[in-house]
């Protein structure tokens, strides 16, 4: 029925009485059915009367409202309100030791009283606010045993002291405060005639209070004239500090009527009125408008009789007048309804200050028009930064120094998107700061403590959790970020310190640890380069969690937890080349999450984690470039499941970027190790996609610097892969983008250790790409480059095996630079330090398969580099250790062609050298130096026929197994001729 | 205190037709339904239940003059009781729209409370009461069946006690009542 419902507008207003009774008289008839009879009994009675058949259908249309519509009757709502409040009034009544002498204000949250109070201490007259009935007693009550402490210590000449507080013998809250005798701050102002910079004064005095509050962690919240008395010695005075917190802490949820005759919306801010989270920025937004109002006698907004919603969307999206052009409204000062306050018209205000308007306009117009509209901006974290500041630029202004106000104009707000996401990172930052150091630095007692310590963990997960996600992709985050973390791990270290019974909160603890980890110096995320760091909190995450697993081991948030934990302490362990200890963990992290998908295979997120986690594995078992142990066959295997898995969420999101993202990359790394196994072709066509599926997303989202980054990353790979194919000018083309855009990058990043390793990398590569092109002078440039970038790194983080291998990197390039250039002195020093850098790698992690491949490599420069020189016994004793370790990695990793060619190569370089040797050397000695240069040839020739057989022998390599047959039949001639008589 | 007679005196006017009586009643009947509620609750605190009829009763007993022949209709002063509640209730609620305050001042918040309590439960009191206003022009009985109920605070009962009939068809004048009522709110 209710899908065919009649417009009631279509329907005539009212009709005759007679028709009424007709329609009536049937509408009863038809109620008397069963419901389910309805329709046919109606369509049965009105055969052929079409417009009364519809006229009662309309009507039936409302029987699902009308069972509660109007059934309680108005005497008894309104005689209960008025009984309510009738009963709550307390002249003459003793509440504990107060004898209530008379009402002296009321509003919407109850009523002020003055009490004098008898007892042995004290003998004095004090303020009592009984909270009126329909709040919420019983939480009040509780919130104020919560918050007493602090709002008691909350001594400051300017704030009227809280005393004490309880129940009523009718239940009702009160509160009991130093009484005030004074005016709201506009009244007097206006009945003292005052002049503008005798209110700013007075303002100012205001504002250091607050300023006080706020650094006992105390927020108003409602900020209003008729809250700020002036003393008849002139000392303004602060009510009501900390009450509207009582009266409604949780800042959640939209306005309600109820909500809006408890505040005064004029002086709400817009989080406020939205029912958001408050701060110290609402309080000074609510001082902006109490500003406004004190220099122009006018409210920035007209709010009265509005509904919530129009409150709400009035003071989110109106911009207010200038105070310059407001005051020359002859308009009355709306008035609250709730809040009798005192009004005041332009004119008297005027007056009041002694000035013609034209005049007054002129004193406000510039700096004070700014300072106001700067303390009322929309975003709380473009307002002044907190109310010292805002107090500050006041005094600048009364001083005539420049204030930090600026017009807050349309081009500003358009054109700082980037500046403004540094504000928000800014005032997040000093917004845990405040609370993270009012745990760590204050000790209330252990309730209060207790209640922080609840807030204070919801708020830091909220912004280790959410601010971090939210901030981590912009460039410029890298000082908040690390400013979190410290305070975070402050807090954490004493939260886990005093919570060993409480598995609930341990847990949540681990989960903390674990996301700072990954803050300070998971290299597989944009993160601080602090791998001790990093190591600590994973280690303690995990032995947190371990503990709890011990007692409830099937509980899927600590399963997963944990598989998180294990993963990233495994991503840490692969940083610092633990690699055996990061594969074990790895595989448990494995094994707990493949069990979690298995039981939820609709999960995404879950079978993400599983993808990343088998890409990590993969990097670990065998990808080129950074450490690993050897196992390309396993990297790839694991890579291409990783592959799998994002393919498939990719296309049940299709939508979604951060798929296509996982994709690109899974794509990226499986093209790289396709190129390790020698199929350049394939590697190209990965690579390739992976680029075009990038490019799209770095111009969907021009500000995401993790595409962008990501993008570089495999530029670089596909440049790696054309070097591999001696594309030489194309790959140094490619860098050279690639460069532009990292240092484009770093113009607003400066910190990031993942850009500079980047380009120190991409600086490296574009070298040797110049170095083989033979421009040497220009390649060793990039070198030097690099080389500042890598050392620099390496300062901040000493520990690093990538900022190692970087700097191993540089020396080995600029050693093959100095080569090529045949400056054989300055490629050997390069050589050895390229060696001993490795050496020394290998020394902390003996199995590290890369630290091998590069020690392999550097060994082989340095023994040709010897040979050049003329040292060829030492040059050839070098390549000799060089090929050893190669085929130790051959042996490991059969199928990687890139090892095979450099073992091949190594051979085949050792060979030549004991060829010369052999040629230089005595008659005796000759028939076994040439054999002793046979067998490495023909090892080379064995693996260069077996890569030609596999087709994987590179464009530069296609000579190599004749090259070799020809050297070998030299030896073979030489050995057959046999020794010279 | 107020005296019985001078209030007497005022319904009988305003019965005649004096609406300024009206004006004069209402904030001394207010005083005295305030007082008595305050009373009432102070009683029955722990569940705060109150009976309106009972209220009006008692408020009837103290204000009316019992030897005032002209005036002894209790029935009457539950009629004018409603439709006094009507007044000041709908009132207030155009005056709070109109930007103007209602009502005696004392009462405001308790106004306010109730106006918001109907508005919370989509009840606007302004278009009520003048569909109710139209209503009658249709069926005068059964808008003031509506008016007894609801602003009156009568029972099924007391309604079909004051106009002498059954409750069966108080009921079903009410039920069909409330639907076109509902019917006429839901314009837009």
């Amino acid at each position: 029925m209710a899908a065919a419902r009649t417009q009631p507008n279509l329907i005539p207003k009212s009709m005759t009485p007679e028709r009424w009774q007709q329609v009536k008289g049937l509408l009863q008839s038809v109620l008397e059915q069963p419901p389910g009879d309805q329709t046919a009994f109606l369509n049965k009675q009105t055969d052929g009367d079409a417009p009364l058949r519809l006229e009662v259908e309309s009507l039936l249309e409302f029987q699902e409202g009308n069972e509660n519509f109007i059934e309680t009757s108005a005497l008894e709502v309104t005689a209960r309100s008025v009984g309510a409040e009738a009963q709550d009034e307390m002249a003459g009544e003793q509440i504990g030791p107060f004898q209530v002498e008379r009402e002296i204000g009321r509003g919407g949250m109850g009523a002020v009283y003055l009490a004098q109070q008898n007892d042995n201490h004290y003998q004095r007259q004090v303020a009592i606010k009984i909270i009126k009935r329909g709040m919420d007693s019983d939480e009040i009550v509780r919130r104020f045993r919560n918050e007493r402490q602090i709002l008691a210590h909350l001594t400051h000449p300017n704030i009227a002291g809280l005393y004490s507080g309880g129940t009523t013998d009718a239940g009702l809250p009160f509160f009991v405060m130093e009484y005030v005798e004074g005016k709201p701050i506009n009244e007097y102002c206006e009945v003292q005639d005052l002049s503008i910079a005798e209110r700013l004064k007075l303002f100012r005095t205001v504002c250091s209070a607050i300023s006080y509050a706020h650094q006992n962690l105390v927020i108003h919240r409602d900020l209003k004239p008729s809250n700020i008395l002036v003393t008849q010695d002139g000392q303004p005075k602060l009510l009501d500090f900390g009450i509207a917190k009582l009266l409604k802490p949780d800042d959640e949820g939209a306005l309600t009527e109820t909500m809006l005759r408890v505040m005064t919306p004029e002086y709400a801010s817009p989080e406020q009125a939205r029912g958001e989270r408050m701060s110290t920025a609402s309080d000074v937004y609510s001082l902006g408008v109490v500003l406004y109002e004190l220099l122009t006698g006018r409210r920035p907004y007209r709010l009265k009789n509005r509904l919530p919603h129009e409150i709400a969307e009035i003071i989110s999206e109106r911009v207010p007048e200038r105070p310059s052009t407001a005051i020359g409204r002859a308009e009355k000062i709306p008035e609250g309804r709730a809040t009798p306050e005192t009004t005041s018209t332009a004119q008297s205000t005027g007056k009041a200050r002694g000035g013609e308007l034209a005049k007054l306009r002129r004193s406000l117009r510039g700096d004070l028009d700014n300072i106001v509209l700067m303390a009322m901006r929309k975003d709380p974290a473009r307002r002044y930064q907190s109310v010292e500041q805002f107090s500050e630029d006041i005094r600048r202004h009364l001083e005539r120094l420049p204030v930090r106000a600026r017009k807050d104009t349309f081009d500003y707000r358009a054109s700082r998107f980037f500046l403004r996401n540094k504000f928000r990172v800014a005032a997040a930052a000093a917004l845990v700061l405040v609370l993270v150091a009012g745990i760590v630095a204050t000790r209330w007692e252990q309730r209060r403590a207790e209640r922080r310590f609840n807030d204070v963990r919801a708020l830091a997960n909220s912004f280790l959790f959410e601010f971090d996600d939210a901030i981590k992709d912009l460039e410029g985050a890298t000082p908040a970020r690390e400013l979190i973390v410290r305070r975070s791990l402050q807090y954490l270290d004493s939260l886990s310190r005093e919570s060993a019974n409480d598995p609930a909160l341990q847990l949540e603890l681990a989960t903390a640890y674990e996301r700072i980890g990954s803050i300070q110096g998971n290299s597989y995320y944009s993160n601080l380069g602090d791998t001790e760091g990093a190591l600590r909190s994973y280690q303690t995450s995990v032995a947190l969690l371990e503990r709890i697993a011990a007692t409830a081991p099937d509980k899927r948030t600590l399963r997963r937890q944990l598989a998180a934990s294990y993963a990233g302490l495994a991503d840490l362990m692969y940083v610092k080349t633990q690699l055996p200890e990061a594969l074990k963990n790895y595989d448990k992290a494995v094994v707990l999450l493949r069990g979690l998908v298995n039981e939820d295979q609709a999960n995404d997120q879950l079978r993400k984690d599983l993808a990343i986690l088998y890409s990590h594995l993969g990097d670990l078992k065998g990808i080129p470039g950074g450490s690993n142990l050897g196992d390309t066959q396993g990297a790839l295997v694991a890579h291409r499941e990783s592959l799998r898995l994002r393919e498939e969420l990719a296309a049940a999101n299709p939508t979604n970027y951060e798929w296509q993202y996982e994709v690109a990359s899974g794509l990226s790394s499986v093209g790289f190790l396709t190129n390790a196994i020698g199929d350049t072709q394939g590697a190209s066509e990965l690579l390739r996609r992976s680029i075009a599926l990038l490019e799209g997303l770095a111009a969907a989202e021009p500000n995401n610097a993790r595409y962008r980054m990501e993008l570089l990353t495999e530029y670089m790979r596909f440049g790696s892969v054309l070097y591999d194919d001696g594309q030489y000018a194309e790959a140094a083309d490619f860098t050279r983008r690639t460069i532009k855009q990292l240092e484009a990058t770093m113009a607003g990043e400066s910190k990031n250790s993942l850009t500079l390793y980047n380009l120190a990398t991409a600086l490296n590569f574009l070298g040797r790409n110049l170095t083989r092109m033979g421009d040497v002078k220009e390649a060793l440039i990039a070198h030097a480059r690099a080389l500042t970038i890598n050392e620099k790194l390496l300062d901040t983080d000493p520990t690093s095996t990538d900022m190692k291998r970087s700097v191993w990197l540089t020396y080995q390039r600029t050693a093959e630079a100095y080569f090529a250039g045949r400056d054989f002195p300055a490629a050997l020093q390069r050589y050895r330090r390229a060696v001993a850098m490795e050496e020394a790698l290998l020394a902390a992690a003996p199995l590290d398969g890369q630290a091998h491949d590069d020690h392999s490599i550097g060994l082989g420069g340095l023994g040709l580099t010897l040979g050049e020189m003329g040292d060829l016994r030492g040059g050839h004793d070098a390549l000799l250790r060089a090929s050893v370790e190669a085929e130790e990695l051959v042996k490991q990793s059969p199928s990687n062609a890139r090892l095979q060619t450099r073992l091949a190569l190594r051979l085949e370089e050792q060979g030549q050298l004991s060829t010369q040797l052999a040629q230089r050397s005595k008659s005796g000695e000759a028939a076994s130096n040439w054999r002793a240069s046979r067998d490495p040839l023909a090892r080379s020739l064995e693996i260069w026929s077996s890569l030609r057989d596999q087709n994987k022998l590179g464009r530069l390599d296609s000579g190599k197994p004749e090259e070799v047959t020809r050297e070998i039949a030299k030896c073979d001639a030489a050995i057959s001729s046999g020794p010279t008589p | 205190m107020t005296s019985p007679q001078v209030v007497t005196q005022l319904l009988n006017d305003w019965s005649k037709g004096d609406q300024t009586a009206l004006d004069q009643l209402m904030p001394l009947v207010y005083a005295e339904l305030h007082r008595l509620a305050a009373s009432y609750l102070s009683r029955e605190r722990s569940d705060h239940t109150l009976q309106p009829t009972a209220l009006v009763n008692e408020a009837y007993l103290r204000l009316i003059d019992q030897n005032n022949l002209a005036w002894d209709n209790r029935a009457q002063f539950f009629g004018i009781a409603a439709q006094m509640m009507r007044r000041i209730l709908v009132n207030h609620a155009r005056d709070r729209h109109a930007d103007k305050r209602g009502g005696p001042d004392i009462l405001r918040v308790s106004l306010d409370d109730a106006i918001s309590f109907f508005e919370e439960r989509d009840v606007n009191l302004v278009d009520l009461d003048e569909a109710l206003t139209r209503l009658a022009e249709m069926d005068q009985r059964q808008s003031q069946i509506v008016e007894l109920r609801f602003f009156g605070g009568l029972t099924i009962e007391e309604v079909a006690a004051q106009l002498q009939t059954s409750p069966a068809t108080v009921k079903r004048e009410w039920t069909t009542a409330k639907l076109w009522l509902l019917r006429e709110l839901s314009r837009t």
